[in-house]
């Protein structure tokens, strides 16, 4: 059964926008360790693991593993691809997400 | 979350009600420009349009400034203008033009003042007196929420805009459309990344075929002019603020145009149908141009997320500021109509938020002033097209 976030006590501390979205962003800064407060898109929480490092607000997190060169989405929509695989709870970010237009200007 | 099925506004007989029955003081000549704003300054309740341009412009741009300037004075919101022109001609024609729309008209031109514009202002001072008599005497009326036409712009944007301002409107968007309503979304260049999504959600081939046309021209234009918008974007700010790709930023963008089908593509500036949905319209990135477009295309009503601020409005739609961003809420209490920044410090989900905020913009078309109109911000920025002969 969900639980409505409007219901709960605890502050939300992270945003999944679309619930077909493989990242999730944090709403404050959080460290490694730290298990976000998460809300779907519906406005339930729901769960997601432990981050593996420390992650900013308004970054985004694997809310899943995410396989080398496979789709990273968050709106619903492709917003590019994994240049390495992507353990849940990772930062997502420069370092293993490149767009599509990107990666079509450097091939 | 359903919207009341009326609201109390200004019956037109030809068009979409209006959400305010403001008197204009349109000057459609650069040549009129000071005299314009001194009309403005003895007449505080009136908004100003004036053109810096209106002669020896030619092809496609003339057209545009010309419609532009017509429909603005003929917009929903506009109950009567004082029109200020060079010459005889020129006033004749766009007085008839306001007329045949039912608005009430004053004309004036330095051609019959004697090309004197202190004796112009003093005739248009009165005449507006006597409009804006005749304006407060005029009443609101029932007229249905589905002949609203919003349009949403984003400016000044941060990582507050794209993760809940933006997505926020985007529910009240949905809304509106499922009480019949219209809304429209711009600044063609936003959606760079996001087009294959976007032709998709069409409703017919022929409004993809159209809209695909619209962001090909407008990249020409940047590629032509050696603008290359894939680089350097998203930039260091927004890769500070958890952006990665040019894609992620876009959907950021188009979020506030909801989750509806697309049912048709407009050029910048083109009239929203009197059909409910959502609609994209090609314009240029900078706010004025873009909200100016849409406005003159008939909306009534601009919702403006913001990120770090931006004081920016309509002069003829009202322009509702709306941020998620905490500091930008607390700083800027007389800028921002509707904060939203409980949803991004995690205390009130984006839902739950959509409610009030739609309960806000009824008020705002009953005649709520919003932070814009208090602060006289409004404005409108017509594009040039071409270079003037």
């Amino acid at each position: 059964m969900s639980v409505s976030a409007t219901e709960s006590s605890q502050a939300v501390t992270a945003l999944l926008l679309n619930n077909a979205d493989n990242v999730y962003c944090v709403l404050r800064d959080h460290q490694a360790g730290e298990s976000p407060v998460l809300v779907d898109a519906k406005g339930n929480i729901c769960s997601c693991s432990a981050l593996l490092e420390p992650v900013a607000l308004g970054h985004k997190v694997a809310r899943v593993s995410i396989d080398k060169q496979a789709p990273v989405i968050k709106y619903g929509a492709v917003v590019g691809f994994a240049t390495q695989a992507i353990p849940a709870g990772s930062h997502v970010h420069l370092h293993n997400l490149i767009g599509s237009l990107q990666a079509k200007l450097a091939s | 979350m359903k919207l009341p099925e009326h609201f109390a506004g200004f019956t037109r007989s030809d068009d979409r009600p209006g959400i305010r029955n403001n008197l204009l003081i349109l000057s459609v000549c650069g040549l009129n420009a000071p005299g314009a704003r001194k009309v403005k300054t003895a007449l505080p309740e009136a908004v100003l349009i004036s053109t810096m341009y209106g002669r020896g412009q030619v092809g496609d741009d003339k057209l545009f400034h010309d419609a532009a300037l017509t429909h603005l004075a003929c917009h929903p919101n506009t109950g009567g203008v004082i029109l200020l022109a060079p010459d005889k001609a020129m006033r004749e024609r766009y007085q008839a033009d306001i007329e045949a729309h039912g608005r009430l008209c004053k004309g004036f031109s330095l051609q019959e003042s004697a090309e004197d514009s202190e004796q112009l202002v003093r005739s248009a001072i009165a005449a507006g007196q006597e409009l804006l008599t005749a304006l407060k005497e005029q009443q609101r009326q029932s007229c249905p929420v589905s002949s609203l036409a919003l349009a949403i712009e984003c400016g000044h944007s941060d990582a507050s805009s794209g993760i809940v301002a933006n997505p926020l409107c985007g529910d009240l968007a949905d809304v509106l459309i499922g009480a019949g309503g219209s809304v429209v979304i711009s600044e063609t260049l936003e959606w760079t990344g996001t087009e294959a999504g976007l032709y998709q959600r069409c409703q017919s081939p022929q409004v993809a075929q159209k809209l695909k046309q619209l962001v090909s021209a407008r990249h020409r234009i940047a590629a032509n002019a050696g603008q290359k918008i894939h680089i350097g974007n998203p930039g260091p700010q927004n890769h500070a603020g958890g952006i990665t790709t040019l894609e992620e930023k876009s959907h950021g963008a188009i979020a506030k145009g909801g989750t509806t089908n697309i049912v048709g593509a407009l050029e910048q500036g083109e009239a929203v149908p009197p059909h409910a949905g959502l609609y994209l319209m090609d314009t240029p990135t900078l706010s004025p141009e873009s909200i100016t477009s849409m406005v003159a295309a008939g909306a009534q009503l601009v919702i403006f997320t913001t990120g770090q601020g931006n004081p920016y409005g309509s002069a003829v739609a009202p322009t509702l500021k709306l941020t998620a961003n905490p500091d930008t809420a607390r700083r800027l209490p007389h800028q921002i109509d509707f904060d939203a920044s409980a949803a991004f410090r995690g205390m009130r989900t984006r839902q739950s938020l959509v409610p009030e905020l739609a309960r806000l913009i009824i008020s705002v078309c009953e005649g709520q002033v919003v932070a814009c109109e208090a602060l006289h911000e409004g404005d409108e920025s017509i594009s040039r097209l071409s270079p003037s002969i």
